[in-house]
């Protein structure tokens, strides 16, 4: 009876202590990393004798908000000089697919039931060729290249004021929303600048966001559907860059494809000093009437990225081995 | 003994005539001034009406308690009403009040015969709130805000001194000094208040300086803005009120500004306001004691706030 009633107090406790981390959407939109690769300390070779299969272990984590989806996955691509490296072939998880030297992959980002998200491991089968008699050894590089599509969702409150002259007492006061904290993706709003112009109306105004943002990450822009081929080394049709996914408050919205009542120029966004930026105009008018008010405003900017990791592995000459 | 008692009753009845009484809804009749205080409306919100929290989805009330607890008005000549703003109208579905936004003409200032002064509860009604396109949360500030239709009465007793200089010795009622007499008045039960008033003999006339002052939290607004207040008001339309200045000779003063809706008395950035008018004298020639009768109407704008959270639990 004392040993079940012990039992069913230490599953109690593991049950307080061992809850999850669950996340807010504050949390699970925070930071400046997407997808990132790494190399494990365990099992990584450093010399490799000619002749010989070895194996080169990667991980890759999405460490940001947004998922990669099986219809729009990540790519790993692999490089080595093939006068010294033979592929052949991969080590891969359920989920991903190889063809070659790439292998697609689909990986979970952060969200509401796990505040880290998905961690995947991959593992490349590599055979060193013979080297030149005249060496006891040549050292060689094993590059690692993630290229995928991503997005960065950005939410806050805006105050919208249509009439800034107006002397009645305002519930709000608007104000150029910054962020530093990023959003969960290697490109990160920076600044939403407000601004309230004259409409076509006298009676309306036209509410215009200027947008900017950073590559926080160590990466380079692709295009969020031209990616793959950036991996494979080729150009794409469309310019690589930041695009508007999707922008909306109130119950006004433009999303990419589709059009709406707010119009973003330039797309992609355009590169200034320190980052890029686009204006998103309200084609119609709000009336100066209009008491000011809080809205919650929404932009999804998305852009491809490409990320590499390489690791150096010595090749050894099978008679230099022998004489050690 | 028994030729006492009836001289005993009249004296209880007397007594007990004198002591408080009521009137008939019951509430005590005072001798107290009313015409106190600083405030016109006090606003509040009822607890919990709006609540601090709410889920996308629901219903909600906003119940706004709304008291005059100034002097004015003392008849059934009430006019104001109430605005609620400073939320996405896209994010509460099918709001409104019930019945109207304008309170009600009975809701009398303080007086003897209610020192309290009327109350009212208006309801903003909200069918939905959401939090538009899926958000996690939505945090309006929601502001109501009441314009209201006010009068301020200051009747500060003022020496009146037609020969102030005059040769004989005499004792009189009252003195005006060679450089004037300044009066400090305390409030008059109104968010507007005449603070001071200052007197001045000239040969021919009686000149008096008025100070005016916003004496409230809330914003003076011209008096012609009932349709303008509080959601169209611009540069013009603030810190602006109407005089009239009588005494009981001459209730035409010539002032300066005018004091009328051509040429109103206009509060500077702190509030304060100022009007000078000149009278004539008196027929008489002997100094006394009179009512300078000041009148003063405006619009008055207070709000009260509330930031409420709107939670997505759909999400």
């Amino acid at each position: 009876m004392r040993i079940s009633l012990l039992f069913l107090a230490l599953v109690l406790l593991t049950a307080c202590f061992n809850t999850p981390e669950t996340a807010t959407d504050e949390k699970l939109h925070s930071g400046i990393e997407g997808v990132v690769l790494s190399l494990p300390d365990e099992g990584l070779p450093e010399e490799v004798l000619e002749g010989e299969r070895f194996m080169v272990p990667l991980i890759v984590e999405n460490l940001g908000a947004y998922t990669l989806e099986r219809e729009a996955p990540g790519a790993v691509q692999l490089t080595i000089e093939p006068d010294l490296v033979l592929f052949e072939s991969w080590d891969v998880p359920p989920g991903a697919q190889d063809s070659g030297q790439t292998v697609l992959f689909p990986l979970r980002g952060k969200s509401v039931a796990s505040i880290a998200g998905e961690k995947s491991r991959l593992r490349v089968i590599l055979k060193a060729k013979p080297i030149a008699a005249t060496l006891n050894a040549r050292d060689t590089r094993v590059v690692f290249s993630v290229c995928y599509p991503y997005r960065t969702q950005f939410e806050e409150q805006v105050c919208i004021d249509p009439s800034p002259d107006s002397q009645m007492t305002k519930s709000c006061e608007p104000e150029t929303l910054e962020s530093v904290d990023g959003q969960g993706g290697p490109i990160e709003i920076t600044e939403v600048q407000q601004l309230v112009l004259p409409g076509e109306h006298p009676d309306d105004v036209n509410v215009q966001f200027i947008i900017r943002a950073e590559n926080s990450g160590d990466g380079l822009l692709l295009h969020h559907e031209d990616y793959p081929l950036s991996c494979l080394g080729r150009d794409g049709s469309r310019k690589p860059g930041v695009y508007i996914k999707k922008i909306a408050f109130s119950d006004f919205s433009y999303v990419e494809g589709k059009g709406g009542d707010i119009e973003c120029y330039p797309l992609p966004m355009r590169e200034v000093a320190g980052g890029y930026e686009t204006r998103c105009l309200l084609t119609q008018g709000i009336q100066r009437s209009t008491p000011a008010y809080t809205t919650p405003l929404s932009i999804e900017l998305a852009y491809g990225y490409k990320e590499t990791i390489s690791h150096e592995v010595r090749i050894l000459s099978v008679s230099s081995e022998r004489s050690h | 003994m028994r030729k006492s008692w009836p001289l005993v009753l009249l004296l209880v009845l007397l007594l007990t005539a004198c002591g408080s009484s009521r009137n008939r809804n019951g509430e005590g009749i005072s001798e107290k001034d009313y015409r106190t205080g600083t405030e016109g409306l006090q606003l509040t919100f009822m607890q919990n009406n709006p609540p601090d929290k709410v889920f996308a989805g629901s219903e909600m009330d906003v119940l706004v308690e709304v008291r005059n607890a100034g002097a004015y008005p003392d008849t059934d000549a009430f006019d104001g009403k109430l605005e609620i703003y400073g939320y996405d109208r896209k994010a509460f579905v099918r709001g409104g009040w019930d019945g109207s936004n304008f309170i009600g003409r009975t809701l009398q200032g303080k007086s003897q015969f209610g020192p309290s002064g009327g109350r009212e509860v208006k309801q903003f009604h909200v069918d939905e709130v959401t939090t538009l396109f899926g958000a996690e949360f939505y945090e309006p500030t929601l502001v109501v805000a009441a314009c209201y239709k006010y009068r301020t009465i200051a009747e500060p007793l003022v020496c009146i001194d037609p020969e102030p200089f005059t040769v004989f010795d005499e004792n009189k009622v009252c003195t005006i000094p060679s450089n004037g007499k300044s009066y400090s008045l305390s409030n008059q039960g109104a968010p507007v208040a005449v603070t001071k008033v200052t007197e001045e003999v000239s040969a021919k006339n009686l000149h008096f300086g008025i100070y005016i002052q916003n004496v409230g939290e809330g914003k003076v607004v011209d008096e012609n803005t009932r349709n303008d207040c509080p959601l169209s008001l611009d540069y013009n339309d603030v810190d602006r009120v109407l005089v009239q200045v009588k005494l009981p000779w001459d209730g035409a003063p010539r002032c300066q500004p005018r004091g009328d809706s051509a040429d109103p008395v206009r509060l500077d950035e702190s509030g304060n306001g100022y009007i000078y008018c000149t009278f004539t004298k008196p027929t008489t020639k002997s100094a006394f004691e009179t009512i300078l009768q000041v009148q003063v109407d405006y619009r008055y704008l207070d709000t009260i706030q509330k930031k409420i959270r709107i939670v997505n639990i759909n999400r």
